[in-house]
């Protein structure tokens, strides 16, 4: 403390002063690095290059500074850091620079030492600004957060103790009232008292044995005992309190019998697992609601009021607003634990489905929401509709999510909601729906199908109609008619088109042949390639669909048709009937 | 975690109707003085009262140099301030001081954030200017001082008029209430700088006490504030605390035994909580023999702080009960080891909470062969924490006073009662590194010497080998007439003919003489 002499009319004076004294210059320049350096680390974090430039360069020229003057010390103001009496550092913004920093918390002198390693100069930085997370209780400051590194290299006065020299007054006075106020006077009394008892005992007893002996023996410790002392305190500081504390808790709920204490303990417990569902410790909830879950069936004396109280406290991990604090805690956390979650969604039932449901919603990271659709599989499973009726939300990943759940129940019940979602705005949904519908529905009316082809997205036109050509569906032809009619269908590629009718031929079968028939004599004006284009893809269907229908339009169309469509048809025909001779052949299916 | 002489619980087999002598027993359940409620206005609550001392004062200070003394704009300010100094001011005035850059109320350091800078600022600005080092309000000052105060701080020159000048307005004026006080000189520690009187012996002792003594008040302070709050159902934040019982370590570091003697206090009202803080001093002093490294001893220290949290719930009628307790009042006594973890896990949160503090407030009264309470079914492995809060509380509550029915027992007496019950009450290696810690005629016992002077052991001796030569202070002469601040002894000292100048020949009941020896600690 040799530098608390200073006091602001002095430091005036020699702020006047000039000097080139290389010591003060080194340590202006420090300490304009050490606000760069502690800015920095702040903004961008202590792993950021930038910061890490400051940081190095602050550490680097800090050491050679120790090693030339061993140590650099500074008094603190409000605004300003002064040492010999000159300002070293000073800063017009108020607020969050170094000196107010310093200021605030009660530090009136720092000095870094020499022989700070980098870790040190980390934890003071990081003492420096402290926790900035809000939810942790503000139990620390500077002075305690240095206090407690205990650092030989970093070493500072606090305001608290100036005043203490500075001639403060006693603190603290004895009262003159209470059980042992015998004045100073009785002195004499007891002294009296004491040579007469001595006397007594004297006349009774030799005068060595009236020295006072305490008779207290055996209080050596002895090495064995400190070393087994040093291992206990060892294993003490490495315990984690939040297990500890739970076993505790759980101690007492196995042994206590106190109604009201039980009563405040279940109260405890509820506080616990908001607290443990807060921070995210997963595998300590669980075993909490395991143990209260087996106390439940081993106290057989608990009262009525109290099973109500332990049974709503393993049902609170299904409300909404527990819920909500998962959420929390995984979109806040930066690669949050996620050990353990899943066997408390788990625990969840079917009453938490729409919270659980909100929680996929309202999830970022696809890990996060990959344990959630776990736990809905197994949870919701009996009250799918939830999600069903879930389907129509506007987030498309959270619709993503529960359609993979429903394509995994496979509930056939579920296939009218998926199919709704003809229209939804994302495409990447509308062909995840597609493809719901084909594990939900693998056979049957494909009409619904059918309307995903006027699909503005080809990847789900396509995905349709791979679904609509595998033969497992069938379709009126009254349902195709407005797609095969519309003036764009022309504009199809023809590949598209081709499929389209082979997805025609499987479901609508021989009600489409007048149409395609219709085809091979349509005459027009406008268009004209396109609809010969659209006779020749649809010989070639009714060639691949073989019926006597089928044949006939195709004679039709060998016959009345353009010379290309004539051809087409002839082709398709010839192919027909080889088709039909290879099975009858039994070559072919 | 070796499990050297470390008990588990296997469903106690001891008969409940038993009760064991030392901290379990009846009369001598440990009614710690919570004390007035006006001495829980401590620290916290006073810096943020302090806070608004100062913005208040600028706010009248400011008003002033616009309005004249009598004008109603000077009505609000002067009520707000009147209001402060009120609540403030008890038996002795409210200071407001500047020390090197800082304002203190009293003690206090008033912690400043970046919006009550500008505030500050102009206060310390004008502190400055009239080169005031501190003004104290006493509990007389008027709406009429004030004014009068305020209107000559803000005409007078402080360029042309001196603080004696200033004063002499102010009497002129008859301005009761207000003292203005020069700039305090800063006595350091040593170094060129160092003043003569510095560099005597009792002048240093002197001061280590006084540290000791603020050290040992903030802590109290600290407690009974998050006492108070925790009664409130409010949070509770460590920081002063931890501030308090980090001081208390550094302190314990430097001169162990003048904290030790501290912990002779007994129950003075004013001073509440100081059992807490004694058990905090005692736990802090056995850790430390204990092992525990520097950082974790402060932790130990917290924990032993709020390990009566539970008693908070318990009415103080109840607590300052002369009489015996009815058995509901004994069951709420037995239920404070639960109820403190219950309070501490609620208030604090089971993940910031820590373990040590938890088990201090679980196992204080449980025994050592879990004979004491609270009794459980299940097993479980006491903590050395808990071991350590056992001795250390039931240590400070049998040498206690005042509002227990039964008397006080000397230091020794306890050792000697405790050391019966070890192995039994206590972990029997802890409670031996305790007697080389107080001493095996601890710190505070009144002895008399072959001299037939009487006097207070204030240390143990240096060496165990002489463990009953402890360092003493004579307070009365052969003829009983009180010295004045008497010689001290160290006792293992021999004459010149090789013989001990001075030995111990009985040790006295200080307490069947109703004398408190904690007198010549304080």
């Amino acid at each position: 403390m040799t530098d608390l002499k200073a006091t602001p009319h002095i430091v005036t004076a020699a702020a006047a002063k000039e000097t080139a004294d290389p010591e003060v210059t080194s340590v202006k320049q420090l300490l304009k690095l050490l606000d760069k350096t502690s800015k920095s680390t702040r903004t961008y974090g202590f792993g950021n290059p930038v910061a890490q430039k400051f940081f190095q360069q602050f550490y680097q020229d800090l050491t050679t500074h120790l090693g030339t003057y061993a140590s650099l010390g500074f008094l603190v103001q409000r605004s300003e850091l002064q040492f010999r009496g000159e300002v070293v550092y000073q800063t017009d913004s108020s607020g969050e620079n170094l000196a107010f920093k310093l200021y605030a918390d009660g530090i009136r002198e720092l000095t870094f030492h020499d022989g700070l390693t980098q870790e040190d100069l980390t934890f003071f930085l990081e003492a420096l600004w402290g926790d900035t997370d809000p939810s942790q209780h503000d139990d620390d400051d500077i002075v305690t957060r240095l206090w407690t590194k205990n650092l030989s290299t970093i070493t500072f006065v606090t305001a608290e103790e100036i005043i203490k020299v500075s001639g403060a007054g006693d603190v603290l006075a004895l009262q003159n009232e209470g059980a042992m106020n015998a004045p100073v006077s009785s002195l004499r009394d007891m002294i009296d008292k004491e040579k007469a008892a001595r006397a007594q005992e004297g006349a009774s007893a030799s005068a060595g044995a009236s020295r006072f002996q305490s008779g207290l023996v055996g209080y050596e410790v002895s090495e064995a005992e400190l070393v087994a002392l040093a291992k206990e305190v060892e294993a003490e500081s490495a315990r984690d309190s939040v297990t500890y504390v739970l076993d505790m808790l759980l101690v007492i709920l196995a042994s206590e019998h106190s109604p009201m204490l039980l009563t405040k303990l279940f109260g405890v417990f509820d506080t616990v697992l908001e607290t443990l569902t807060k921070q995210g410790r997963w595998t300590a909830l669980n075993r909490v609601l395991d143990l209260l879950q087996q106390t439940g069936s081993a106290r057989a004396g608990l009262s009525d009021d109290h099973r109500q109280q332990l049974a709503a406290l393993l049902d609170s991990p299904n409300k909404p607003e527990r819920l909500k604090l998962i959420e929390l805690h995984l979109n806040k956390t930066q690669q949050a634990a996620t050990d353990g979650l899943l066997p408390l969604l788990l625990r969840l039932n079917a009453r938490a489905v729409p919270a659980l449901c909100m929680l996929l919603a309202n999830l970022e990271s696809p890990s996060h929401q990959a344990i959630v659709c776990e736990a809905l599989f197994a949870v919701a499973k009996d009250t799918p509709e939830i999600l069903a009726r879930s389907l129509s939300d506007k987030r498309a990943p959270y619709v993503r999510n529960l359609l993979s759940i429903i394509a995994r129940w496979n509930n056939p019940k579920l296939a009218d909601a998926v199919e709704r979602l003809v229209r939804y705005p994302d495409a990447q949904i509308r062909k995840e729906v597609v493809r719901t519908i084909g594990i939900l529905r693998p056979s049957g009316n494909g009409a619904k199908l059918v309307s995903f082809l006027n699909d503005a997205d080809e990847p789900v036109r396509l995905a349709a109609l791979k679904l609509l050509m595998n033969g497992q569906y069938t379709a009126p032809f009254a349902a195709w008619s407005a797609i095969l009619s519309a003036e764009e269908f022309h504009d199809r590629p023809p590949a598209e088109k081709r499929a389209i009718y082979h997805a025609v031929r499987q479901t609508a079968g021989d009600e489409a042949v007048p149409y395609w028939q219709s085809l091979f004599t349509e005459w027009s004006w406008t268009n004209r390639k396109n609809k010969e284009e659209s006779a020749i893809m649809a010989a070639e269907a009714l060639g691949k669909l073989g019926t006597p229908a089928a044949l006939a339009a195709l004679e039709i169309g060998q016959r009345k048709g353009s010379s290309a469509v004539r051809q087409a048809c002839a082709t398709a025909l010839t192919l027909a009937t080889k088709h039909q001779k290879a099975r009858n052949e039994g070559r072919l299916p | 975690m070796s499990d050297h002489n470390t008990p588990s619980s296997q469903a106690p087999q001891i008969d409940e109707h038993l009760q064991p002598i030392l901290t379990h027993e009846k009369s001598l359940t440990s009614k710690i003085a919570k004390g007035s409620e006006a001495g829980d206005i401590v620290d916290q609550q006073l810096i943020m009262l302090g806070t608004q001392l100062v913005i208040q004062l600028n706010v009248l200070i400011k008003t002033s140099r616009i309005h004249g003394r009598t004008n109603s704009a000077l009505d609000k300010p002067v009520d707000a301030l009147l209001t402060l100094i009120k609540t403030l001011a008890h038996d002795r005035p409210v200071v407001l001081r500047l020390q090197n850059d800082f304002l203190f109320l009293g003690e206090s350091h008033l912690k400043v954030n970046s919006q009550q800078l500008a505030v500050f600022t102009s206060i310390i600005d004008s502190f400055n200017a009239w080169k005031i080092g501190a003004i104290s309000f006493s509990n007389s000052v008027d709406s009429k001082d004030l004014r009068e105060f305020a209107h000559l701080f803000v005409s007078l020159d402080p360029e042309t008029t001196s603080l004696e000048e200033l004063r002499k307005e102010l009497k002129a004026l008859n301005v009761q209430g207000i003292e203005l006080e020069a700039p305090r000189a800063l006595r350091l520690k040593g170094g060129a700088s160092s003043t003569a009187g510095e560099k005597d012996a009792a002048e240093g002792h002197r001061r280590a006490k006084t540290a000791a003594k603020n050290g040992y008040v903030r802590a109290a302070g600290a407690v009974g504030n998050l006492v108070q709050n925790a009664k409130e159902g409010g949070t509770i934040s460590f920081k002063q605390a931890k501030r308090a019982i980090q001081n208390i370590v550094d302190l314990m570091m430097q001169d162990e035994s003048t904290l030790l003697g501290l912990t002779t206090l007994r129950c003075h009202d004013q001073y509440t909580h100081n059992h807490s803080v004694n058990v905090a001093i005692l736990s802090i002093a056995l850790g430390n023999r204990a092992g525990y490294p520097k950082v974790e001893l402060a932790d130990l220290g917290l924990a032993a702080l709020f390990h009566d949290m539970g008693k908070s719930t318990i009415p103080m009628e109840v607590l300052n009960k002369p009489s015996e307790f009815t058995e509901e009042e004994w069951v709420a006594m037995r239920n404070h080891p639960i109820e403190g973890v219950l309070s501490l896990t609620k208030l604090r949160g089971i993940t910031n909470l820590p373990g040590r503090m938890a088990a201090a407030a679980f196992e204080h009264h449980m025994n050592y062969d879990f004979s004491g309470y609270p009794k459980l079914t299940v097993p479980w492995k006491l903590s050395l924490t808990g071991r350590i809060l056992m001795i250390a509380d039931c240590y400070d509550a049998m040498t206690s006073s005042r509002v227990y029915r039964r008397e006080p027992l000397t230091p020794a007496k306890v050792l000697k009662l405790m050391f019966a019950k070890s192995g039994t009450s206590f972990d029997p290696t802890l409670l031996k590194l305790f007697v080389n810690c107080v001493g095996i005629v601890p710190i505070g016992s009144l002895v008399m010497l072959d001299t037939d002077e009487l006097a207070v052991v204030l240390r143990p001796a240096q060496s165990k080998e002489y463990e009953e030569r402890p360092y003493v202070k004579v307070i009365a002469d052969p003829a009983g007439e009180p010295v004045e601040d008497g010689p001290e002894y160290d006792l293992t000292e021999k004459n010149e003919a090789g013989d001990y100048a001075h030995s111990i020949v009985r040790l006295v009941d200080n307490a069947e003489h109703k004398f408190d020896t904690s007198r010549y600690f304080v």
